[in-house]
């Protein structure tokens, strides 16, 4: 376990600093800096602000700025030594380019527990609707329930999900309208989007849910279990539900990637204040620091999430060893 | 034979032996894998009729500038979506505007052959208009070109790069398998949503600035984007199907007997690989079709005025309101993107019975 | 009363190519304490005849079409789901062929025989756990206790064939139906493997229905035989007169051959020339005919019909020994040459 441990550390280290890199320089290859889709500023005014954001240092500087651990601005080892460390690796995102006195780490502290939670919410959802969709379909396979499950998954999976989400907006809250629109701040508030966002997972899970256990009840030792005379239930939930778990687990981590995606659009149809909106922003805006910061924390939790998933799956069957890890 | 005393035993029993046993072999000589592939392909009848959609849908979408469909990009303004009119009650009239974005020149050649072939006449509002006057049938069937080249477009370097750096990786094996894996599982680990949409937002000239004409085209960078992203997949299954074959008995087999390594390549990798890179190619369209739906939306796909079915349901998704909704804006993308990736699908799951691939959830 | 007696069983399975008949025509019994075995080549229907008795064919697209499978004063075949759940395990108990897929990969042995006991026994966990370490020794699995608590992937194939069969006998069943329970297994395992199974049903009267397509074992451990081709029953005996006056000619190729083996070096390998007939075409007649030395024209008309040997009495006056009033069938229109050719095989 400690081996996979550190390895998943070097590896997660890697991938990190890949994403930081790759993100310094793709938001500072584009044309136009973070000022110049305001209105003309005065030159000088222009000039201190790019000071101050370090903009006028050489790239090289700036990008080990950004990087850290070592602060390298006048607060830092070079100058009086006040505020030595600095930079994503010491975990400070720095100050926000358009959003002028706001630190990157404030923003992200007020929208990312609101993007977490919609997220959780819609991956849970994602899992307990798909599993009972795919265990109620293969119960009794070629019936009329396995037939409509499978149609509505079907649809899960060929609508965008803004396409999804309109239409549950029409539905709960412009023809029935139990539901609100938009905004956030009550539990109601969330159970359309995170409903909208969780649609198309638990589409696909209900189809390897299935897809799962309609192969495993035929493998051998269901049979046994048939000879030892255990129920049709018992069957299907202790014996069978188990050994079709392993693809819906190792889905989880995608799963979540692309909850994290599919967030993006979310939040912006239900006016959600969440991270996923001022990434969009910050990404048209230029605001180097912003978009970094949103970018290699969604990268970790992406990272984070997917070796929980592994451990969960070598904890599920007892021939892995996660020691194989390729 | 044991026993046989030529008294007891008939002589026409003993011919009945050999052919008996020549109808056994006949009976189980094996076909070959392509053409018991067609005919299990062909069984259902929800895979048949996908394939002929899909032809049918391609081909409009090819002939789409030679079909008497209204402009797609001629504004009325302040026009308010008028919604769809039964062909029987509004067949079609005679003013047809022909105005669209730039055209390659077969297009153009096409859209002159339209306008000597039907005129001025185009086809009524079969789908109903949208906020600027612009026919919704027209839009969607040109919509429907961008949103297949950019299929194609992910498929071709799925195929191209995704099956090359895989095979690669498998046949050699060793320490550039390593590399190019790990180069892989990088760019997997690495949310490719921010990265395309930093480079996306490279050609959006922010207002205001002095523009430097970019390299590439918004919708150039938009394509190789896509491409760029899709054929980590394919690299690593297809390496994965190498590995297994490359261990398997009959290549083993085959290598015993002396054949050369081109031979079992094409003979025995060959095949083998290529059913399950059709099938993944196959079913991971729909995902990339998608894609571009959700790009569309945030704005970072193709530009006004050209048009795709991800623009479509967006424009559509926006312009929901309590008030008056216009379901048809964003029912008829929907629907026909539903189609379209439902026949693929379909199409996907009967390869994949064809080819005998087995269902594998993607890491 | 026999322990268990099937009369007439006809199992059709219903293929996308076409109907196939798998059980033609099957009667059996067997008594306590005896081990009846069951032997016939792939595919010839016998453990589709041992896992209908349980009622453990998919259906579709199994069809039992006739039959009478009782049991302790009761039809199996009619029983409801219920019902047969309760004999299932407790009663009847199966040892399925192959260890290494019949075992749940992701639960312990243990797990799986407590399993079996909770679900017809009220014992809490801790008595069952007993009772399993109880069984798993009785099978001949050392450190039986820690060994409860291994997974199947952990054991050698001998050892979770003894696991299953510990599963099987842990609830004191009345009649074991093995399949094939050695084919999964090495050599040296099978005999171990047969022997436990045979002390077994010595030392609880157990009564065995054992599968197989291993004379050999037939030879060592059976009581009586049925030897099945195409779905029937062609003949059935107590083991020793099988081997030494087998009166159908499948029988005599099946012995033959099996008897070549051991014949002197250089000598031909005798076999049964030709093959089964295709399932979905069965041909009038007798299923074996086209093979068969015996052979003549009313045997490719009419299939014949299961009786009781004649011309034993003869058999017996030219020297062969044999128990005249031995109990056998056998369905075979020549059946008296073959017979009469009994002298040959010794």
């Amino acid at each position: 376990m400690l081996r996979f441990l550190v390895r998943r550390a070097a590896w997660f280290a890697l991938t990190t600093w890949v994403v930081i890199t790759l993100a310094f320089f793709l938001l500072r290859a584009a044309p136009g800096g973070p000022f110049s889709s305001e209105r003309k500023l005065h030159p000088s005014v222009e000039a201190a602000l790019r000071e101050q954001y370090h903009l006028d240092w050489p790239l090289w500087k700036q990008y080990l700025h950004t990087l850290g651990p070592l602060n390298l601005d006048g607060r830092g080892w070079l100058g009086d030594g006040a505020d030595p460390f600095g930079g994503v690796l010491a975990g400070d995102f720095g100050p926000s380019m358009q959003h002028r006195d706001v630190s990157v780490n404030d923003v992200l502290a007020s929208s990312l527990p609101i993007s977490i939670t919609l997220g959780s919410l819609a991956l849970a959802l994602a899992l307990v609707l798909g599993l009972s969709a795919g265990v109620a379909s293969a119960h009794s396979p070629g019936s009329k329930l396995d037939q409509s499950v499978r149609a509505l998954a079907t649809g899960g999976l060929v609508l965008p999900n803004f396409v999804l989400a309109s239409l549950l907006v029409l539905v709960f809250a412009f023809w029935i309208p139990v539901l609100p629109v938009a905004g956030f701040g009550t539990p109601r508030h969330l159970v359309l989007p995170s409903l909208a966002l969780a649609l198309p997972f638990a589409a696909y899970i209900a189809r390897l849910s299935r897809a799962g256990l309609l192969e495993t009840l035929s493998k051998d030792y269901i049979r046994t279990a048939r000879a030892k005379g255990a129920s049709r239930a018992r069957i299907l939930w202790k014996h069978a539900l188990r050994g079709a778990l392993a693809p819906v687990v190792s889905y989880l981590g995608p799963a979540a990637a692309g909850v994290l995606t599919g967030s993006l659009v979310i939040e912006r149809i239900f006016a959600i204040p969440g991270a996923g909106t001022h990434f969009i922003a910050s990404a048209l805006n230029r605001d180097y620091t912003l978009a970094m910061g949103v970018t290699v924390v969604y990268a970790v939790l992406v990272f984070g999430f997917n070796t929980l998933v592994d451990v969960a799956y070598t904890l599920l069957d007892p021939r892995l060893d996660l020691e194989q890890e390729a | 034979m044991s026993e046989r005393s030529a008294s007891s035993t008939p002589s026409w029993f003993r011919d009945a032996d050999y052919e008996f046993a020549a109808v056994q072999i006949e009976r189980l000589r094996p076909e070959s894998p392509w053409r018991k592939a067609r005919e299990r392909l062909g069984r259902r009848a929800s895979v048949r009729w996908s394939l002929r959609f899909l032809v049918f849908l391609a081909l409009l979408s090819f002939l789409a500038p030679l079909l008497p469909l209204p402009s797609p990009a001629a504004i009325t303004v302040a026009a308010e979506p008028a919604p769809p009119v039964a062909p029987w009650s509004a067949f079609g009239d005679h003013k047809f505007v022909a105005e669209y974005w730039e055209l390659n020149p077969l297009d153009r050649a096409l859209v002159s052959l339209r306008t000597s072939l039907f005129g001025k006449w185009r086809t009524g509002p079969w789908l109903g208009t949208d906020a600027l006057g612009r026919d919704v049938l027209a839009r969607v069937v040109w919509g429907s070109r961008t949103s297949l080249l950019v299929a194609l477009c992910a498929a071709l370097t799925s195929l191209v790069v995704g099956v090359t750096w895989g095979a690669l990786a498998g046949l050699v094996g060793g320490r550039l398998d390593n590399l190019l894996m790990r180069i892989v599982d990088v760019l997997f680990a690495v949310p490719t949503i921010f990265i395309v949409i930093f480079t996306l937002s490279f050609l959006d000239a922010p207002k205001g600035a002095v523009g430097e004409a970019p390299l590439l085209s918004r919708e150039q960078v938009f394509f190789l984007v896509v491409g760029a992203v899709s054929w980590l997949s394919m690299a690593r299954v297809v390496r994965g199907q190498v590995l297994e074959l490359k261990r398997s008995a009959f290549v083993e087999a085959a290598r015993i007997a002396g054949a050369s390594t081109p031979w079992i390549l094409r003979v025995h990798v060959l095949p083998n690989v290529l059913g399950l890179v059709i099938v993944n190619l196959t079913l991971t369209l729909p995902s990339v079709i998608l894609y571009e739906a959700f790009l569309s939306f945030l704005g970072l796909g193709v530009e006004p005025p050209k048009v795709s079915w991800g623009l479509l349901a967006a424009e559509g998704a926006e312009a929901l309101n309590p008030l008056e909704s216009y379901v048809w804006l964003i029912a008829a993308p929907a629907v026909v993107m539903a189609l379209t990736l439902f026949a693929l699908q379909t199409l996907g799951d009967g390869l994949r019975d064809a080819f005998g691939v087995e269902e594998r959830s993607e890491r | 009363m026999s322990l268990l007696e099937v009369k007439n069983l006809r199992v059709r399975f219903d293929t996308r190519r076409g109907p196939v008949q798998a059980v033609e025509h099957v009667s059996l019994r067997v008594e306590r304490g005896e081990l009846v075995a069951l032997v016939g080549e792939s595919g010839s229907g016998k453990s589709v005849s041992a896992l209908a008795l349980l009622s453990l064919l998919p259906r579709p697209p199994a069809v039992i079409e006739t039959g009478e499978a009782w049991f302790e004063g009761r039809n199996l075949l009619t029983l409801g789901e219920r019902e047969l759940r309760r004999v299932r395990g407790a009663q009847i108990a199966l040892v399925p062929q192959d260890p290494n897929t019949a075992l749940h990969p992701l639960y312990t042995i243990g797990d799986q025989i407590v399993e079996a006991l909770q679900l017809h026994r009220e014992l809490s966990r801790a008595a069952a756990r007993d009772v399993a370490a109880q069984a798993l020794s009785e099978v001949g699995v050392p450190a039986a206790r820690e060994r409860l608590d291994a997974y199947p992937h952990e054991l050698s194939g001998g050892l979770r064939q003894r696991a299953m069969i510990a599963m099987a006998i842990a609830l004191e069943p009345k009649l074991l139906i093995a399949d094939e329970p050695t084919t999964a297994l090495d050599v040296t395992v099978q005999a171990q493997i047969l022997e436990l199974l045979a002390r077994l049903r010595r030392e609880r009267d157990l009564g065995v229905l054992l599968i197989t397509h291993d004379l050999g074992l037939v030879a060592q451990y059976a009581d009586r035989v049925g030897v099945m081709y195409c779905g029937a029953i062609v003949e059935s005996a107590p083991t020793r007169e099988l081997f030494r006056a087998p009166a159908h000619p499948y029988t005599r190729g099946l012995l033959a051959s099996a008897r070549s083996l051991d014949g002197p070096q250089g000598a031909k390998l005798e076999s049964i020339g030709g093959l089964p007939p295709d399932p979905l075409a069965p041909p009038p007649g007798c299923a074996f005919a086209a093979r068969c030395t015996f052979a003549v024209e009313a045997c490719t008309r009419a299939r014949p019909p299961s009786l009781p040997p004649s011309g034993l009495r003869a058999l017996a006056s030219s020297g062969v020994e044999v128990d005249i009033a031995a109990e056998r069938r056998v369905a075979c229109f020549e059946h008296e040459r073959v017979l009469a050719r009994a002298g040959d095989l010794a």
